[in-house]
């Protein structure tokens, strides 16, 4: 009888954007609708799991195989909040070495001993750090890895970039069987006209939003005492957000090819934002029409 | 840049630079490479090169990180600064030279860090990137080099009048780098000068030492090691002269001393009485063969050379001024960087022949071998002046062959060369030698 089908996903976005504590709060959501996850981090800092393990560090793939020379990978595997699998890729000290390469090991070591199928995985969610700076950073959405990319956005022009980016890599390879994109999760959205900057960049790019994140005190708090905002502040209106994402990653099903801005589209479009900001933070005033 | 694809690579890539550092004594390069980078610069610069190491270190003692998947995530200079301590306990050298490959640069390991921790005094350490993905060997030849003039070398108290330093010539990429350069040692000897030769038998790291005290700098070769005549101009203040090849025969023999003479204000006297010498040997041994030679009235008047520009000026030159043949196409196949792509190209029509020829940059010495399949040459047979590489296809056509680059074959080189007016004879020996087997042909 064939295994069942482990929904692998991969969330992507720019350094300090939230991703590890939207991803930590997913993971802890969705063990908590009764799927066994694990959650894969694939940053050199090795810190995405920790909020899932009282603000704990695990020992990470890469740690075990400068020790060892040989790794079972079941050895990197550590339990946390409701018998989450938690994994760190880890990576070289700064500025030495090639974390990009550090990943592809890692990944490729779990996906060699059959982990996930062994542990009857449910979902396993690849927390990836930053920008798609190179191949190594692509694995987890190449090579049949995941199947689902959701990217961690705010307003943020950089942050929007970074996801541009990301676009460019999944449709490089969504011609080669690459994981395709699942939406843009809008996270620190506080305002309107944040909402709307999101919004639009979805729209041109062809793609949707998975859930408005708003900036909560809560999820500082709770990560301050090393949890997760589900863990911590389980009937907290954060902790709802949280669950309705991951109401709506589980009904996912259809990913699509992304349609990235060139450059100069990108350009021009956050020139037109731009203007616009700063006719909203002067308090200028303009028409419906003159309103793009 | 070249970006099509190449069949027949007559370099090996940067890392073959070593073999700059291995012609030197005593010099032990450092390998921070994969485990099979050795393997892969030997194959064209070593054992099918005409048999060739190094001397004072064989190609089988190079130590070598072999940088691995680890080294690759974790970064690998650690490593390579256990590897550099531990070879100067167990090798006897006067110089040690790190050099790097693809993946160490890929990853951006700090060579330079690890040689500046590990120089002491009496070892100095240095370093040279040779990443494939930047050059070929003889790009890493000048990394080298250039890594010896900017790290190593220090002005000197005061410069010997007579001291001429010899550079150009690529060892190893030219097969016969040590016989050539023991031949114009003599030849410079002959002629009143001190020459500084860094590379080969008892030279060293003495010889190196001495390079800021020359009075000027030799080039002989078509482009190779001018960059780093510039360096050691704007370092030292040393003035060079550019001779563009490695004289073969007596024509362009007599010019390199003329050349020389009025360079450097040389006795011309002597200078004419070695040339009036070499000049008579050369002809006494050729005469003695003129009736055998010209009595083959199907020998190839047209040739081909597929090698090196400095391989390329030199045969041409030779069989054209003085041998009397015709050249019919010339592929340069070393990556000439495209600043010198014209000069070399009026270097080789600089020659006693006003007719039209082809002259092909590219890294692709197979374009000879593709040439064959539209180009017939069974009636009107041709020379080819190669390497190991073009010796299936001049089997195959019956082709009159004289290899003149590496990689060189499968056989000891010894103290060969081309050089000169004796070199000539030794060229025209392998030429005649081998059309004589390809024309005649006895059939047993």
């Amino acid at each position: 009888m064939a295994g069942k089908e482990i929904k692998q996903i991969a969330i992507y976005g720019k350094g300090g954007i939230g991703k590890s504590t939207t991803t930590s709060n997913l993971s802890a959501a969705l063990s908590d609708m009764g799927y066994k996850v694990m959650q894969f981090g694939c940053d050199p800092k090795a810190d995405s799991t920790n909020t899932l393990r009282d603000g704990s560090y695990i020992p990470t793939v890469l740690d075990l195989l400068r020790d060892k020379g040989k790794v079972d990978a079941r050895d990197a595997i550590f339990e946390g909040y409701n018998g989450i699998y938690c994994v760190e890729a880890g990576g070289p000290a700064p500025g030495v070495g090639c974390a990009g390469r550090g990943i592809i090991t890692a990944v490729q070591l779990l996906k060699q001993q059959n982990v996930f199928e062994d542990l009857e995985l449910d979902y396993v969610i690849y927390d990836v750090l930053g920008d798609v700076v190179c191949g190594g950073f692509a694995v987890p959405i190449r090579e049949g890895i995941a199947k689902h990319v959701f990217t961690v956005s705010s307003s943020d022009f950089m942050a929007i970039y970074a996801a541009n980016n990301l676009f460019k890599g999944i449709q490089k390879y969504s011609n080669s069987g690459g994981a395709l994109l699942g939406g843009v999760i809008a996270n620190s959205v506080t305002s309107e006209y944040q909402r709307s900057i999101i919004d639009d960049f979805v729209a041109r790019t062809k793609t949707q939003v998975m859930q408005y994140v708003p900036r909560s005190i809560t999820v500082t708090q709770s990560e301050l005492s090393g949890k997760t905002t589900i863990e911590a502040a389980p009937h907290s209106e954060q902790a709802k957000v949280y669950r309705e994402l991951a109401k709506r990653v589980d009904e996912h099903t259809e990913s699509v090819t992304p349609s990235p801005l060139d450059a100069k589209q990108l350009r021009d479009w956050a020139a037109e934002w731009a203007d616009q900001i700063l006719a909203i933070e002067s308090g200028e005033v303009r028409t419906a029409a003159e309103h793009i | 840049m070249n970006l099509t694809c190449s069949e027949q690579q007559r370099t090996a890539c940067g890392v073959g630079g070593l073999y700059t550092a291995l012609a030197i004594e005593r010099c032990l390069p450092i390998m921070h490479c994969g485990p099979g980078c050795f393997g892969n610069v030997s194959a064209t610069l070593g054992g099918m090169n005409g048999g060739q190491s190094g001397e004072t270190y064989l190609g089988s003692v190079i130590p070598s990180t072999n940088f691995c998947e680890d080294d690759v995530v974790f970064g690998g200079t650690e490593r390579l600064r256990k590897l550099v301590e531990e070879c100067k306990k167990y090798y006897d050298a006067d110089m040690f030279m790190i050099v790097d490959g693809c993946t160490a640069e890929i990853v951006g390991d700090d060579i330079e860090e690890v040689a500046s921790v590990c120089t002491e005094n009496d070892k100095p350490v240095l370093y040279a990137a040779l990443p494939g993905f930047k050059g070929n060997s003889v790009w890493g030849h000048e990394q080298v080099l250039s890594a010896i003039v900017d790290q190593f070398l220090k002005p000197a108290e005061k410069t010997n009048p007579r001291q001429v330093n010899v550079f150009g010539i690529v060892p190893f990429f030219d097969p016969m780098w040590a016989g050539t350069l023991d031949a114009l040692e003599s030849l410079l000897v002959h002629l009143g000068l001190e020459p500084n030769i860094i590379y080969g038998r008892e030279k060293g790291i003495a010889n190196v030492n001495k390079i800021p005290e020359a009075a000027f700098n030799l080039i002989l070769a078509p482009w190779t090691d001018l960059g780093v005549a510039e360096r050691l101009r704007e370092r030292f203040g040393t003035p060079y002269l550019h001779f563009d090849n490695m004289p073969i025969g007596p024509t362009e023999t007599a010019r390199l001393i003329r050349t020389l003479a009025d360079y450097a204000d040389l006795d011309r006297g002597k200078a004419e009485a070695l040339i009036h010498k070499e000049e008579e040997r050369f002809f006494y041994y050729m005469r003695r063969s003129y009736s055998w030679i010209f009595g083959c009235k199907n020998f190839p008047r047209k040739f081909i050379v597929n090698a090196g520009a400095a391989a390329a000026v030199s045969v041409t030159r030779f069989a054209v001024n003085d041998l009397g043949m015709i050249p019919y196409r010339i592929y340069i196949t070393e990556g000439v960087p495209e600043e010198y792509e014209e000069m070399v190209r009026a270097q080789l029509h600089n020659i006693d022949y006003d007719g039209d020829f082809e002259i092909i940059f590219s890294e692709d010495g197979g374009l000879f071998e593709e040439s064959l399949k539209t180009e017939d040459f069974s009636i009107r047979k041709i020379c080819v002046f190669g390497t190991a590489w073009d010796l299936v296809p001049v089997k195959k056509h019956k082709l009159t062959f004289v290899s003149v680059a590496a990689p060189y074959g499968n056989c000891m080189i010894g103290s060969r060369t081309y050089f000169g007016c004796e070199g000539a004879l030794r060229f025209c020996e392998d030429l005649y030698a081998n059309a004589a087997d390809n024309i005649v042909d006895p059939g047993i």
